[in-house]
């Protein structure tokens, strides 16, 4: 039934999620957020690794809008740099995520039996290790670089796309017409294809703006514990954690790279809840474990 | 009931399996070579290194390792730290009160504060409402290390009301221990409000909303009986789910808190073992908080069916 | 009539004060020193540990065979004297009527019982002992020690842990058990460890040295975290913190009631480097890295000047230091012409290992911009301390390492440790034949003067050579106490010893 009317189904969507001025004024800042990241070098005049030894821990001035850090570099460059960063592991830890999740929720939701035993008792096994802890240890094994940390924070929150997936092809599997198409000889991947994800596709994209603003919040904490860090590049957490010891001398050093994690996080969120209420308007006022 | 019970509890075991076998296989990772990390820095011969490992068993395969651990730990010997010589399990045991009180603290706040403003918020709506919301959205990106700075600075350093880190025992100075104990609280609670406030406010407005609400207001009971007698008895039962989530997601948090403010906790004992390639120690905390949240999500189920009959059939 | 004598007594009330402030105060008898340290020790047994944090909890329970004074020479322990007949054997006197802290009396007998301990291959410190062959009992107050090889490092080592002297009973009684219940014949005995937070240990009152034991007790606390640390002191929680964080030391200075300690160690932040990997086995290379490196401008920013700029593998202030070696000048232009002359005029690429805290990276990323300068293009890995040994001394899998050196009691261990061929510290084994001819023989002569001209020399090479060219600067130790701390001497080796400290009040 949401095949047919998939094509006015996006538009209507479109259209409700216009409807919110939170959702829209935050997804207009993510996407500044995006473009300034990507244009970094064309517009910010000051390299976010040019060290000035003699200038470090300096206040806000002309020069240096924000200041600069305990080896003289500029704050601001290094906060528009550090979007990119941080943008690209949050995105692409919930990339993996749902990599990861979505086949394994496919497969224990269609196949039932053991296999969705086995795989769904991983699954709460892996949600009941706190989950900052879990990334920390993974990320910490693989050794540092953004590709682990992502590996880290995706593994975290593949149980939750997982479950998801699992629900639906579970209900999908109950219904009476896979009987009958099996019986006229269609494969399991057709009807996997044809009717478990259609239906899936709102429900992960609702999960994926959901998932995105604590992807943020976990990639900033393991930067800020030390995990995964690969300097010299410019990355909101670790410089937190770096300007930490300098509070008393320079507390911009940490006011400000955190800022810019709470603004980000604040509008994935709410992008989040607009992407959800414009998707699923029933489910306005969700609760529940699996989609937190 | 008790057969309830004891279904939950006999659907531990296998969690609680797959959870050390997590745990453990994780470990195989671990690139760095622990019998190193027990000699130091210094030049160690190779004899001296050998002699290490076969002391701590890092010669065997890797299921004989997990045999052996598995045997232990169900004896209560959760092995030796690498870097420390002292038994795991002390050391954990040292630092749970610590990480269990911060937590417990945390969520009470969160509790405290949070169902009040919910209850106001789904209650009166309007201005309130979206004040609450807002905060509560706040509270939800806020970053804990981000707080927690931003605590330290403006309360411990500039006005000095609250010392800025440290941890002073209850039983040497309850006073100071709990001026030590104040800005942590309020870092993590800070999240726990929000967490709770935005649940529960969201429940009470699906409660709201339902048939036999509307059936209650038909009958001419005043909005305030509504709230409290009908929505809000409903809207407890995911409280207690709420709840436990919360300590939930703030154990895990407590790794960041505690590392800002130099408490030896649970949390902070986790990251040290994790720099420090201590595998012992890694293993045996993460196993311990993986044994209360199963504990806590033991008690939601329970304290859960308790309150809603419903479920014990399941 | 009047006036005179106010006036008089005026100024004899004035002389007075004036004389009763220019007298030295007296030690007072009595009070527990409460010490704040970063790390708890690893295991009270001296010879058991490896872990340079481990001394300040040994100093106080265990005497040595040697001392040393502040400056690193040699003075009399346990050992009243020794001796070498000849270059092979060194024979060392001990003191009479010295007892342990269960009784048991100290001789010659528990000397060789414990070298011969120390020497077990189980334990790290056997390496500073492998020269020794033989150990002979020769009377209850003389060991004779015969050696494969002349070592005058034997005798500062004896200053160190292997000469940390452990109460033969009791170590045979508790085996394993000794490093939680140790007994030595130190100044102060053990009473009691809490895991985690602290030792206490009490003066022994038939210590053989009456002549400076003040304190009644010592209480020594962890505590890793350098603010907890400092808000101790200042709350009187306790009395002596040492690692005190660099950005905060100045605005300590300043405060009432403190008194801050600022000495140079022996530790020095360097860049270890394998010279056997091209091109880092050329000579105009290592010139390069020594002269892009502006070393003062990372003394004053990452150090905030608190330390001493690296000229040789020893401060001034100690006797191998060579004063005619200066610091490699900052000069970006001689770097990048040794580069052209090395034939790698664009520069060139190598991995470097860092301690992945923020303090240590932020020091590495200081010396990668100043290195990118002249073209020499670091590629930073920080890792967890001990995996970055490995990587870097065992599996020999990166170029250069971004560690410290911490200091060792004699010249030799440093320089055999570091230069040396077979040193441990030396990946790659580079080779420098007069500099191990000249080790050898300053190694194998116990006079003092003849050694420091033999280290004056051995420091020209190592300039000549270029064979630490990242070299940095010598840190300085940071401690502070409550001004009711008196009579505390920091040391050359930085690790404080509490002997002779009295507490007023």
């Amino acid at each position: 039934m949401v095949s047919s009317t998939r094509a006015s189904g996006t538009a209507e969507a479109l259209r409700r999620f216009a409807r919110q001025r939170g959702a829209v004024v935050a997804e207009a800042f993510l996407l500044a957020l995006a473009v300034a990241a990507v244009l970094a070098p064309h517009i910010m005049p000051a390299n976010p690794l040019a060290q000035d030894l003699g200038a470090i821990l300096s206040k806000p001035s002309a020069a240096h809008p924000l200041g600069t850090d305990d080896l003289g570099r500029d704050v601001l460059a290094r906060i528009v740099y550090g979007a990119r960063l941080s943008l690209a592991a949050s995105l692409m830890a919930v990339g993996i995520a749902a990599l990861l999740g979505v086949p394994f929720g496919l497969l224990a939701g269609y196949a039932g039996g053991w296999i969705d035993d086995a795989v769904m008792r991983v699954n709460d096994a892996l949600q009941t290790i706190p989950a900052l802890v879990l990334a920390m240890a993974i990320a910490a094994t693989l050794g540092p670089g953004l590709f682990n940390v992502m590996v880290a924070v995706g593994v975290i929150f593949a149980p939750r796309f997982a479950r998801l997936v699992r629900g639906q092809a579970l209900a999908v599997r109950e219904e009476a017409f896979v009987e009958s198409a099996r019986a006229v000889g269609a494969t399991h991947s057709r009807i996997v294809w044809r009717h478990v994800f259609p239906n899936l596709l709102s429900p992960i994209l609702v999960q994926v703006s959901i998932s995105i603003a604590f992807a943020l919040l976990a990639e900033t904490s393991l930067s800020f514990l030390g995990v995964g860090i690969r300097p010299p590049e410019a990355s909101w957490g670790a410089d937190v954690g770096r300007g930490y010891r300098f509070m008393r001398r320079a507390p911009w050093l940490v006011f400000m790279p955190g800022m810019a994690v709470l603004l980000t996080t604040l509008a994935f969120n709410f992008v989040g809840d607009g992407v959800r209420t414009a998707l699923d308007p029933r489910q306005r006022y969700a609760r529940g474990r699996d989609l937190a | 009931m008790t057969g309830f019970l004891g279904r939950r509890l006999l659907a531990v075991v296998p969690l609680l399996l797959i959870v050390t076998a997590i745990v453990f296989s994780l470990i195989l990772l671990l690139p760095g070579d622990a019998a190193i990390a027990l000699v130091g820095m210094d030049n160690a011969s190779e004899e001296t290194i050998a002699a290490i490992r076969t002391r701590f068993g890092l010669d065997q395969p890797l299921y004989v390792q997990y045999g052996r651990w598995l045997g232990r730990a169900l004896h209560g010997d959760l092995g030796v730290s690498i870097r420390t010589n002292e038994p795991v399990l002390g050391a954990i045991l040292d630092r749970l009160p610590i990480t269990l009180g911060l937590a417990i603290a945390a969520t009470a706040v969160g509790v405290v504060i949070g169902v009040p403003l919910a209850v106001i918020a789904a209650h009166r709506g309007g201005l309130v409402d979206t004040l609450a919301r807002g905060t509560a959205s706040l509270g939800v990106a806020m970053p804990n290390f981000w707080l927690g700075g931003l605590l330290v600075m403006v309360v411990a350093l500039e006005l000095r009301w609250l010392p800025a880190t440290g941890y002073v025992g209850f039983t040497d100075d309850p006073v100071d221990a709990l001026r030590h104990f104040a800005l942590p609280t309020i870092t993590l609670g800070a999240s726990a409000i929000a967490e709770v406030t935005r649940q529960l406010r969201s429940g009470l407005l699906d409660t709201l909303a339902t048939d036999y609400i509307r059936t209650a207001r038909a009958k001419g009971l005043g909005e305030q009986a509504v709230v409290s007698r009908h929505a809000l008895r409903n809207a407890l039962i995911p409280l207690v789910t709420i709840a436990a989530l919360t300590v939930n997601r703030i154990i895990g948090a407590t790794v960041v808190v505690e590392s800002i403010f130099a408490l030896p906790g649970l949390g902070r004992l986790n990251l040290e073992s994790v720099l420090n390639r201590d595998f012992p120690t890694l293993q045996g905390s993460v196993l311990v908080m993986a044994l209360i949240v199963i504990a806590i999500n033991l008690v939601s189920d329970v304290a859960y069916g308790v309150v809603d009959p419903r479920i014990r059939y399941r | 009539m009047i006036k005179r004598i106010l006036a008089a007594s005026l100024v004899a009330v004035l002389l007075a004060a004036v004389t009763a402030t220019a007298q030295a105060p007296t030690p007072r008898r009595g009070g527990t020193l409460r010490v704040a340290l970063r790390a708890e020790a690893s295991t009270l047994d001296p010879h058991r540990g490896a872990s340079g944090t481990d001394h300040m909890w040994l100093y106080p329970i265990y005497d040595t065979l040697v001392r040393f004074d502040p400056s690193m020479n040699p003075q009399p322990g346990l050992a009243e004297s020794w001796e070498a007949p000849d270059p092979k054997t060194l024979v060392f006197t001990v003191r009479k009527g010295v007892k342990f802290h269960d009784g048991t009396p100290f001789d010659a007998q528990a000397v060789k019982y414990n070298l011969t301990r120390a020497q077990d291959k189980k334990n790290a410190v056997n390496t500073e002992l492998t020269a020794i062959e033989a150990i002979e009992v020769v009377d209850p107050s003389k060991v004779r020690l015969k050696l494969k090889r002349p070592d005058a490092s034997l005798i500062l080592s004896f200053a160190d842990r292997a000469g940390m002297m452990v109460s033969p009973a009791a170590a045979e009684k508790l085996g394993e058990q000794f490093g939680r219940n140790p007994v030595g014949a130190g100044e102060y005995k053990f009473v009691k460890w809490t895991p985690g937070d602290s030792v206490r240990v009490e003066r022994f009152t038939e210590y053989w040295d009456k002549s400076k034991a003040y304190l009644d007790a010592i209480l020594l606390r962890s505590m890793p975290d350098g603010d907890t640390r400092l808000n101790a002191l200042r709350s009187g929680q306790v009395d002596f913190v040492m690692e005190i964080p660099q950005q905060d030391f100045d605005a300590l200075k300043a405060e009432r009631g403190l008194t801050t300690y600022n000495r140079i160690s022996l530790a020095y932040w360097r860049m270890f480097l394998n010279m056997s990997k091209t091109p880092l086995d050329k000579k105009p290379v290592r010139e390069a890295i020594a002269h892009a490196i502006d070393r003062p401008a990372i003394l004053k920013t990452i150090a905030f000047g608190l330390g001493e700029l690296y000229s040789s593998p020893f401060p001034a202030a100690h006797p191998a230091h060579n004063a005619a070696v200066k610091p490699y000048p900052h000069d970006l232009a001689k770097a990048k012409a040794k580069l052209a002359e090395a034939g790698l005029p664009n520069g060139f690429t190598f991995d470097m290992v860092v301690e992945a805290a923020p303090e240590h990276v932020r020091r590495a990323e200081a010396l990668q911009a100043q290195l990118a300068q002249a073209g020499i293009k670091v590629d930073l890995k920080p890792v967890e301390l001990v995996k970055g040994v490995n990587m870097m001394f065992r599996a020999k899998e990166v170029m250069a390492a971004n560690f410290r050196w911490t200091g060792r009691p004699d010249p030799d261990q440093t320089l055999r440790g570091m230069f040396h061929s077979t040193g441990f510290y030396n990946t790659g084994q580079y080779k420098v034949p007069k500099f191990e001819e000249l080790l050898d023989q300053a190694v194998s002569t116990y006079k003092p003067d003849e050694r420091r001209k033999l280290y004056a020399q051995i420091g020209q090479i190592i300039q000549d050579e270029a064979l630490d060219p990242g070299g940095l600067f010598f840190a300085a130790a940071l401690e502070a106490s409550s001004t009711s701390v008196q009579g505390y001497q920091p040391n050359l080796l930085g690790k404080p010893i509490f002997r002779g400290v009295w507490l007023t009040k």
